[in-house]
């Protein structure tokens, strides 16, 4: 079970900021490792975010994302209340979802 | 020749122009001073990444090591006496290094890390100096010191001088400070004793100072971007002699604890501000 | 400026007792226990056993790694002196004094002895190849392998090429370096170089390259050109070889080059 994220919401006036620290390797598939061999792709592909169970913001990663990637993006017309949760997966099938509510 | 009229006609034409032009030229010389410089550049970039540091993820696993029962003795942590008594570890980070009992001698983070995992846990201590950093039992005192230290945060340093070999430490940590060698004739004074200086980008603190100790010391363990992973104090001392181009120092060996607690001491009534991020 | 500071370090504890006989006891153990550090006008000197102290848990804290051997921490003169100056703003201030000056001296002179002239009386090489020496700050470290040659790392302290951003400020900026100090074109080039051996300008920057210390006793920067003479620290000879330091001469001299744009 991969490591959870960091999610940090700060809202004023119907607009929140969205802040997103995931925990996760991103082998780009170019480093290689000691022994001189490729480290071999290991990255998140795609990351989508709801609120209140509507997909809000979908994106699809290329390689050249660091490694404990994050993410920062503005939602509109958001209320107290409101349940966001951030999906991610990656090249292997993983995935993970955590939430957080809007204060 | 000109009449009287062309050259006013002129003067007029291009006015506009003349102004504009020179407005254009003062805003560029302002903006030159008080204008993006490097320095400038470099602090609203490292303010952007502070929003997000990394090390967080780190401090939640040493959390979780702190409290696993592990090692050939299948014990937890939570018995280790960092200095505050068994267990503590709120604010135990900024009063160390500092002298104990049992072992009868004065202690930085790590090196106390790694004597409560040979006797609580049963961890091999020859094994873990061994070791490299980031590496093994290695990478798992680097998660440990980014939970401790996170538990001293924006606390003042307090690093004792009470008992003598406190006191002694820091005359040769001082001393060790000031000592030129190696091909290059380097000690940690040649880059840290100055304001206001860099290495190519990168800032160098002025250890000697309150301020500049209180910033460096406050800040190690740190979340290195360019590694990926959390750094403690004891690695990046050694990469310092590295690139003093001296010997290498032995992992928790008795210079290392001195620079620490020269550092630790000069950093006195600073706010601790740990696990730090770093390029 | 410098301020004065007398330091006296208790070893003696002064735990148990009464408020009353604190100050007198206290006071006796200043004058009989206490380890004193002497002030001098160049900065705080150290005490004997202190080093002595310090110099034993070095030796047993450190282990040779890679080419970097044990004998790098056995200090040469330059290197002691050197140590012992301390809590002074600027280390430039250190040649100014008048209190260890005789001895600053002798030690400087012993560094300038070192120096030499090409051995073919050219003063200059490339200063392309000068540039890549100034950005490669590798060599001598025990992740370095003994015989590949080392940099002379020059961006890590000094702003050099005028279009390089990424320099240091440990050291001054030699950004214009010749232009500013008469060489204008390759007329005064020609002229300088051609009277090598006495043009006190190609002298200093030679001297300085090979031994920084025969200008500024105590100068953070490395002795780079000379062979240290001291037979416990065998670091394999001098950092930089003699063509380096002839590339860097044209990197700072030549009109030519980017420092002087």
């Amino acid at each position: 079970m991969s490591d959870p994220m960091r999610i940090r919401l700060q809202s004023a006036g119907g607009l929140t900021t969205v802040k997103v620290l995931m925990s996760h390797e991103m082998e780009s598939g170019q480093r290689k490792d000691e022994d001189g061999k490729i480290v071999p792709i290991w990255n998140i592909q795609d990351v989508f975010a709801t609120l209140n169970g509507r997909v809000v913001m979908s994106s699809e990663w290329g390689g050249g994302v660091s490694k404990n990637p994050f993410l920062q993006f503005v939602l509109k017309g958001t209320k107290p209340g409101d349940k966001l949760s951030i999906t991610w997966r990656d090249n292997k099938g993983d995935t993970r979802t955590d939430e957080a509510v809007v204060s | 020749m000109f009449s009287f009229n062309t050259p006013f006609k002129f003067v007029l034409k291009h006015l506009g122009a003349a102004l504009l032009y020179a407005y254009a030229w003062s805003a560029f010389a302002q903006a030159q001073q008080l204008g993006v410089s490097t320095d400038a550049a470099l602090a609203q970039y490292r303010s952007m990444l502070q929003d997000a540091n990394p090390a967080d993820l780190y401090v939640a696993k040493g959390q979780a090591l702190w409290t696993k029962a592990r090692g050939p003795k299948a014990q937890s942590l939570e018995s280790c006496d960092l200095g505050l008594g068994p267990g503590v570890v709120k604010g135990a980070w900024v009063q160390m290094p500092r002298y104990f009992n049992d072992t009868r001698r004065v202690q930085d983070l790590e090196s106390r890390l790694v004597t409560c995992m040979e006797a609580i846990q049963g961890f091999n201590t020859q094994e873990i100096i061994a070791q490299d950093f980031s590496k093994g039992e290695r990478a798992n005192i680097a998660l440990l010191a980014a939970y401790v230290s996170s538990e001293s945060q924006g606390m003042t340093f307090k690093v004792p001088q009470e008992h003598a070999l406190e006191r002694e430490m820091y005359a040769s940590g001082q001393e060790l400070f000031y000592m030129r060698g190696g091909t290059h004739d380097f000690s940690c004074a040649s880059c840290h004793t100055q304001d206001g200086r860099r290495i190519r980008l990168q800032d160098l603190p002025n250890l000697s100072t309150s301020a500049g100790a209180g910033f460096a010391f406050g800040t190690w363990p740190a979340y290195r971007v360019s590694m990926g992973s959390i750094w403690t104090m004891q690695q990046r001392l050694a990469d310092c002699f590295r690139q003093q181009r001296f010997p290498k120092p032995k992992y928790v060996s008795p210079a290392t604890v001195a620079l620490s607690v020269f550092m630790g001491v000069n950093a006195s009534g600073q706010v601790a501000d740990a696990p730090g991020l770093k390029r | 400026m410098q301020s004065f500071i007398q330091k006296c370090r208790v070893s003696c504890s002064t735990k148990g007792l009464c408020s009353g006989l604190i100050a007198s006891t206290l006071l006796l153990s200043l004058l009989s226990s206490c380890s004193w550090t002497q002030q001098t006008n160049l900065g705080i000197d150290t005490d004997r056993s202190v080093q002595e102290k310090t110099l034993s848990l070095v030796f047993e804290s450190f282990e040779p790694k890679g080419q970097a051997e044990l004998d790098r921490l056995k200090q040469d003169r330059t290197q002691q002196f050197c140590s012992t100056q301390r809590g002074l703003k600027d280390q430039s201030q250190l040649t100014q004094s008048t209190t260890q000056d005789q001895l600053a001296e002798q030690i400087r002179l012993e560094n300038q002895a070192l120096i030499t002239p090409p051995k073919d009386g050219n003063y200059f090489g490339d200063f392309k190849r000068g540039e890549l020496i100034a950005q490669d700050g590798r060599g001598k470290t025990w992740s370095d392998p003994s015989e590949s040659p080392s940099g002379g790392n020059c961006y890590n302290c000094h702003r050099i090429s005028k279009n390089e951003l990424s320099y240091g400020t440990l050291g001054p900026s030699l950004y214009q370096f010749a232009k500013l100090r008469g060489i204008n074109s390759a007329k005064d080039f020609a002229q300088a170089s051609q009277n090598s051996s006495t043009d006190p300008l190609i002298q200093y920057t030679w001297g300085v390259l090979m031994n920084s210390k025969a200008y500024n006793v105590c100068t953070v920067m490395p002795r780079f050109g000379v062979t240290l003479n001291h037979k416990t620290q065998g670091h394999g000879g001098p950092i930089l070889n003699e063509q380096q330091i002839k590339d860097l001469m044209s990197l700072l001299l030549d009109p030519r080059s980017p420092v002087n744009e």
